[in-house]
Order: structure tokens, then sequence, then C-alpha cells
């Protein structure tokens, strides 16, 4: 977007270097049929400006330090451990005693959907992801049923 | 707020527009500084100005619910409303596009679909449970 004033002086704001023809020479469009990205970007627009620069980045934190206490806490399990040692922010591999599809058959049995099966990568991986929305209670639920397995 | 100021011309530090999770769990140690980002370009305002804000800007608009609005390009229109209706039902959000079929199989049953209340009352359809 680019910013400009009118004749009066007053903002305002124009897309720039859009050779969309849809922009350009509306008259002799051909292709209207597609999808509108606008009210997505405007959501994300609000949710964005909702949060603000501390609120995203506590956010960041919170999926950071609850992703980082359920790889903690799996890892002591017998049998699991992490796959990377390297930093990670919200997603981690762990190495699991069983097949990650057997895993995950008793987990959604529990009535929780489990990781995503990368035994096709790494032997017995699964990649689970931990965000803002889960709670130590989840955790500590996941973490007990694992352990029980 | 004055007429054409924009989110940063109001935002203060501090400020915040909703309400986040608590931490639950012990801090882990942070990466190494290096890997981390140090500021956001973000606006920082409380949820009635971010209301007010967004309320503002839409009453600048003209579009199907102000008048008229004949066709227009891919950019230009929207979709029906209730198809944004539709993505937010319970379940339906939240489901994840790499989560195992057996969990997500419902939403593709005709069962399903029809159970989907339209906004047209000639067009509610419902299956009685089984």
């Amino acid at each position: 977007m680019g910013k400009t004033a009118d004749v009066e002086g007053r903002p305002g704001y124009v897309m720039t270097m859009v050779t969309r023809e849809q922009y350009i020479r509306r008259e002799k469009a051909i292709s209207n049929i597609c999808t509108s990205e606008a009210l997505m970007a405007l959501a994300a627009a609000v949710y964005l400006a909702a949060v603000g620069k501390g609120g995203l980045r506590r956010i960041a934190e919170l999926c950071y330090h609850k992703a980082h206490y359920a790889a903690r806490a799996i890892s002591k399990l017998k049998g699991y451990s992490l796959v990377f040692d390297r930093p990670f922010f919200k997603e981690f591999a762990i190495s699991c005693p069983l097949a990650p599809s057997k895993i995950n058959e008793v987990l959604l049995h529990e009535r929780i959907i489990g990781g995503l099966d990368i035994s096709h990568m790494i032997d017995y991986g699964m990649l689970l992801c931990v965000t803002e929305m889960n709670t130590k209670q989840e955790i500590d639920r996941l973490v007990e049923i694992l352990a029980s397995l | 707020m004055r007429k054409h100021d924009l989110l940063p011309d109001i935002s203060k530090p501090g400020k915040i527009g909703c309400t986040l999770p608590e931490l639950d769990v012990p801090l882990a140690e942070l990466p190494p500084e290096e890997l981390l980002r140090k500021e956001l370009e973000l606006p920082e305002v409380s949820e009635g100005e971010l209301v007010r804000y967004f309320t503002a800007l839409s009453k600048m608009n003209y579009g199907v619910d102000t008048g008229f609005y004949p066709l227009g390009s891919c950019t230009m229109k929207y979709n029906p409303k209730w198809h944004e209706d539709i993505p937010r039902l319970p379940g339906f959000g939240s489901t994840h596009p790499l989560q195992a079929q057996e969990t997500s199989i419902w939403l593709r049953s005709p069962a399903w679909m029809l159970s989907l209340s339209f906004p047209w009352p000639e067009h509610t359809v419902s299956l009685p449970a089984s």
C-alpha cells in the first residue's frame, strides 16, 4: 500500500505496483472468478492489533514455555526421547517406544488427537505441537496416558 | 481519535486489546538472544479503541450491506455470508488438515452436510439421529 495526499492535503491510501487486470483495466478483465483473501487479511490485522506488540510476544512465550514443559515431561518417560537437541519453538519430534499409529489409536480413544506420525522419516517418530491454547492440565493428561502405554 | 488516525497514531505503550491465557507451567530457558526478534512493529490499543477503529472503517466502506452492489471482479466481492458461518462451526474451524482421517471423516458425510441449517427456511434440512 502506498500513502499519498489528495488536493486538499488529506491522507489517502492507494495500491501501488498492482498490475492485475482487475485493478488497472477492469473493463477488459476476463478472469473474474477466484477467491477473496481480503477477509482473512482483515481478520489477521484485527488479531495482530488486538494482541499488539507485547501480546504477540507473550503468546509466543506461552507457546514456548508450554511446549518445553511438555517436551521435558515426555522425554522423562521410559521409552520416549526427544529426537533433536537444537532450540525449538512450539513443535518437537519425539521417539516413541511403540508405533505412533498405535499410540494415536489409544489417544483417540481418550479423546485426544495425537501427534503427527513421522515414522516414515524417523523410527517411531511423532511430531507434537503445543501452543498457548493448551493448558497444563491437558499436557499432564497427555503425559499420563503416554506413560501408561 | 481524529478521522484519519491510524492504529499506530493512537497506540500507547502497554495497552492491549484482549485477555491472554495464563502461564500455568514453569518457565523454560529461552533460546540464545540472536535467535530472538527484539521488537515487533505492532500497535498497542485497548479493545474499545480497536472496535471503534474498525467499526469506523466499516462505515467508510461501500458494500452489499449499504447499497446496490453489482458484479465485481475477484477481490471486489465476497462469498455468501453463510459461507463464513460454516468454517466457524464448533469442531470444524479447529480441524487440522493433517489430523487422522478417522477423526475428520464426518466432515464429508452427507448426513452432516444436510444437518447444517441454511438461512433460508425452505432449505433447512435435517436427518434424524441414527
